[in-house]
């Protein structure tokens, strides 16, 4: 099954949507389709993971790789509409501290609009 | 390879090629015979007809010249003056001359002499080829009323008789021509009288069966009124009115025919039977002089005799050429074929014979040539494969065998099982772990870092193969050691582990870890959890608490910061269950994954109270689950079960920052009353406590003395035979194994300090032992229990 990511806002802050399966078959690809994106420009990111169906460990390893360079950067990263599974694995691996949920996209927006 | 039984090649060519070959030959036959029969008929039709005119003119030409001879006669026998003298030498002259003539007869015209009316018929006939006279004038015949005189005397004209039996004549069947005759040349009231011919119809008969148009074909005449007058039947003629014999046998066809042939028409018919059964043509005509019908009857089968005969030959030239060609077909298919099953037999060889087998040289049509080059390259090509799996196997084994190797390594990391029985009478430890390939990204680790705490860990290294199981033996590696130095310190261990993998991580790698340090005395757990599954708690009451907190992000990547630990208290026979997510995302046929709420229901609805076959029992379970479907992630589980019954057989003391010797009453009093719980004797307890006191003194004595933060550590152990003590302080290093050595060998009142402390030790303990670790004195002795 195929992941593919569509941009949803592109200024601060990026709100990125996903779609598919974020497995150890095509983390890979998803990850350096992101860094490409993210070569261009360093904002703060809002992940909508609404069409996200599944998360593997290979798909957190993304997440934590965008935490890391992120960092560097003092930005953050959001998610937005994670199903119940998608949640469980984020709380379950840690990320939920690093990448805090928002209620909606307004909310998300307005919480990184200003950093 | 199993042999199909299938007909051969040359078979099928047989097969096909005959029946298109025969089904053109069919067609060819039959259009060929309808063709042929219409051109036939047309021809046999044209054929018929110049057979039967001609016939007829035959048959003519002997009227005509019968009538022309009778005529001529005539003629001269008008200017002939003695005619009632010589008329019987003419008439035997013309019919010796005339062979077709049976008999002919010149009938006067009655007349009067003297007075007496005068008949003169005088007649010649054949009889036996002898040839007879009579004169007809005969009252008996009275020749006068015959219509061969009486038509051609009173009508002037020349007739054909209707054929008759000419009694007392000729005797026989004959038809008759009479001409009269004229004194004057066509002057009837000179009428002298009548010659006549007459034609045997016997002769009739033999005149017409001699013509032959067809093999079986016949000609029949019969005159205007229907009389049969010749047929190749001679019991026919004249006896039978051939109308009534077409009416007996209800022939309509030939009724019709009959009808035309009396009416004189002429025509060519076809009629289902006429007088035999045989389909037959018939040819009619008149004769052109009277009013008989002249039929021939072709049988069909006559005229179509060619037109068989032609089919005939071709159905056995066509059988010929049928066998012609199988033979042909069989010939060449088979040497078609023949290099084709060498080849095949070349090919039901072992692969090890045919691949070193020469390729025989063909030289036959293109195609085989061309398959014969395909075996040649196949050969080639298997050739050049065998050599390269060959060098690829080699190297493939090669690989397989270090990665045999990095597995035995990668599991020897791991605690072994029989470690894990030397605690059993403290905790009950069972493990499991499958990797999905050769090595994994699992592992997990236990071990007491003192004699009451045990640290434990479970890991997954996101990915798998190779370099995840690298990743594991540094993390493996770094946590056992940063533990033994780090002690009761989990925050510290995680920290420096995780600035490590951070530091070394290239390929970013990261590590979710579930570690914890278990107090057996107090059972407090003390835990940190780096983005692991959820590990359950199962108590003894069969409920499941799940501790559902992280701590930290797995380790590996990102820094982690503001660690700290969590604690719970455990109960008594309180089991942990340990897990990694290969366990709960195992996926079945139908990529379904096993799920942690079914494994919770698992463990919730567990009854054993021996936690020890909860493993085995998950196992079975992922087993049925899973079926025959392939594993893709590593799958690991690690059980804890604590010891009610022997778990406070122990006692740990602890001492930091220890001011001075009055800590002394601290620990006799805590020894004391955990020594009298486990109904330890008096004199027992006494030993031991002098040991320690000694220990202690000396301590203080010698070894403190500058220590900022003085500590004492002591367990003790209690089993069915012994006591078993160990004690650690950070004092100063001594040597008592020399102290212990020198007592023994001089008497008990050389009592300096130390030596006599050691000299009671001596004598005191089963065992004793002293090892210098970490900085620190490390005695561990042994008393016998029931003095």
């Amino acid at each position: 099954m195929n992941i593919a990511f569509s941009i949803i806002r592109s200024e601060n802050p990026i709100i990125i949507s996903i779609d598919g399966r974020l497995d150890a078959i095509n983390a890979d690809s998803f990850e350096t389709a992101i860094h490409d994106y993210l070569s261009q420009k360093t904002d703060n990111l809002v992940f909508d993971l609404e069409k996200l169906a599944y998360i593997s460990s290979a798909g957190i390893r993304v997440f934590l790789l965008l935490i890391n360079k992120l960092e560097a950067s003092k930005k953050k990263i959001g998610i937005i509409n994670p199903d119940e599974m998608v949640k469980e694995i984020i709380e379950i691996s840690g990320l939920k501290d690093y990448m805090p949920v928002f209620a909606n996209m307004e909310e998300a927006i307005v919480s990184f609009k200003s950093i | 390879m199993t042999r199909v039984k299938n007909k051969s090649f040359a078979f099928y060519l047989s097969v096909y090629i005959l029946s298109i070959v025969i089904l053109i030959f069919t067609f060819f036959l039959i259009y060929n015979y309808t063709v042929s029969r219409k051109l036939l008929l047309k021809n046999v039709e044209e054929n018929a007809r110049h057979l039967s005119n001609a016939a007829v003119n035959q048959i003519e030409s002997y009227f005509k010249c019968i009538e022309k001879t009778a005529q001529s006669t005539a003629l001269f026998m008008a200017k002939t003056d003695t005619l009632h003298y010589s008329s019987h030498q003419i008439l035997k002259d013309i019919l010796s001359s005339n062979p077709e003539i049976y008999g002919n007869c010149l009938a006067f015209k009655p007349y009067i002499s003297n007075g007496q009316t005068i008949y003169n018929a005088p007649y010649c006939y054949k009889n036996d080829k002898q040839l007879c006279y009579k004169n007809l004038a005969d009252k008996s015949y009275d020749y006068l009323s015959w219509d061969w005189y009486r038509i051609p005397a009173e009508e002037n004209r020349k007739i054909w008789s209707e054929p008759y039996y000419d009694e007392g004549g000729g005797n026989v069947l004959m038809t008759t021509f009479s001409v009269p005759i004229y004194k004057s040349y066509a002057d009837t009231g000179s009428f002298m009288g009548v010659l006549t011919a007459d034609v045997s119809l016997q002769w009739l008969n033999e005149l017409l069966s001699n013509i032959k148009i067809y093999d079986s074909a016949y000609a029949f005449l019969i005159s205007s009124s229907g009389r049969i007058l010749s047929h190749p039947q001679a019991d026919l003629i004249m006896k039978e009115n051939i109308l009534d014999l077409a009416k007996e046998t209800d022939n309509t066809e030939f009724q019709i025919i009959l009808q035309h042939m009396m009416q004189g028409k002429t025509g060519f018919e076809k009629v289902q039977k006429a007088f035999s059964e045989k389909k037959s043509w018939i040819y009619y005509t008149s004769l052109a002089n009277n009013t008989w019908s002249l039929g021939f009857v072709i049988p069909e089968s006559d005229l179509y005799a060619d037109l068989q005969l032609l089919n005939k030959d071709l159905f056995y030239i066509l059988i010929s050429g049928i066998i012609l060609l199988i033979g042909f077909i069989l010939l060449i298919a088979n040497k078609l074929t023949k290099p084709v099953r060498k080849l095949a037999a070349m090919m039901h060889k072992d692969s090890e014979v045919f691949i070193s087998m020469p390729i025989p040289e063909i030289k036959e049509s293109t195609e085989i040539v061309m398959l014969n080059d395909s075996f040649r390259y196949l050969q080639k090509e298997l050739n050049r494969y065998i050599a390269h799996l060959k060098d690829v196997t080699i190297a493939k084994e090669r690989i397989e065998s270090e990665l045999q190797i990095a597995s035995k390594l990668q599991l020897s990391m791991l605690p072994d099982a029989n470690k894990a029985d030397v605690y059993k009478n403290r905790i009950k430890i069972t493990s499991y772990m499958q990797a999905a390939k050769e090595v994994g990204g699992d592992f997990y680790d236990y071990f007491f870092i003192d004699p009451s705490h045990l640290f434990f860990a479970i890991g997954d290294v996101s990915g798998k193969g190779m370099g995840a199981a690298l990743f594991m033996s540094s993390t493996i590696t770094l946590l056992r050691a940063y533990a033994k130095i780090e002690g009761n310190d989990l925050c510290r261990i995680l920290q420096l582990t995780s600035d490590y993998l951070q530091q070394n991580n290239p390929e970013k790698y990261f590590v979710t870890l579930f570690t914890g340090i278990l107090s057996l005395e107090t059972k407090e757990l003390t835990y940190l959890n780096a983005g692991h599954n959820y590990p359950v708690i199962l108590t003894e009451n069969a409920e499941i608490i799940l501790i559902n907190h992280t701590h930290m992000l797995p380790l590996g990547i990102i820094k982690p910061t503001r660690i700290s630990p969590s604690h719970i208290t455990l109960h008594a026979n309180d089991a942990l269950f340990l897990y990694t997510d290969g366990v709960t995302e195992a996926m079945n046929e139908k990529q379904a994954l096993f799920g942690t709420q079914s494994l919770l229901a698992l463990l919730k609805n567990y009854a054993h109270t021996d936690k020890g076959k909860l493993i085995p029992d998950v196992c079975k379970a992922l087993e049925t689950f899973t079926a025959t479907a392939p594993q893709q992630d590593d799958m690991t589980m690690l059980c804890l079960q604590l010891n009610n019954s022997e778990s406070n057989q122990y006692l740990h003391l602890s001492f930091t920052d220890i001011q001075n010797i009055s800590i002394l009453t601290d620990i006799q009093h805590q020894i004391e009353n955990f020594l009298t719980q486990k109904e330890v004797p008096a004199k027992s307890m006494h030993r031991l406590m002098l040991v320690l006191e000694e220990l202690i003194t000396n301590a203080f004595k010698y070894g403190f003395s500058n220590i900022a933060n003085k500590t004492i550590e002591i367990n003790i152990h209690v089993d069915s035979t012994h006591i078993e003590v160990e004690y650690k302080d950070n004092s100063r290093a001594f040597n008592t194994n020399s102290a212990i050595a020198k007592s023994s060998s001089t008497s008990p009142e050389l009592n300096t300090m130390g030596k006599r402390g050691f000299y009671i030790i001596d004598k005191m303990t089963d065992t004793f032992t002293y090892k210098r670790e970490n900085n620190k004195n490390i005695s561990s002795f042994k008393i016998i229990k029931n003095l």
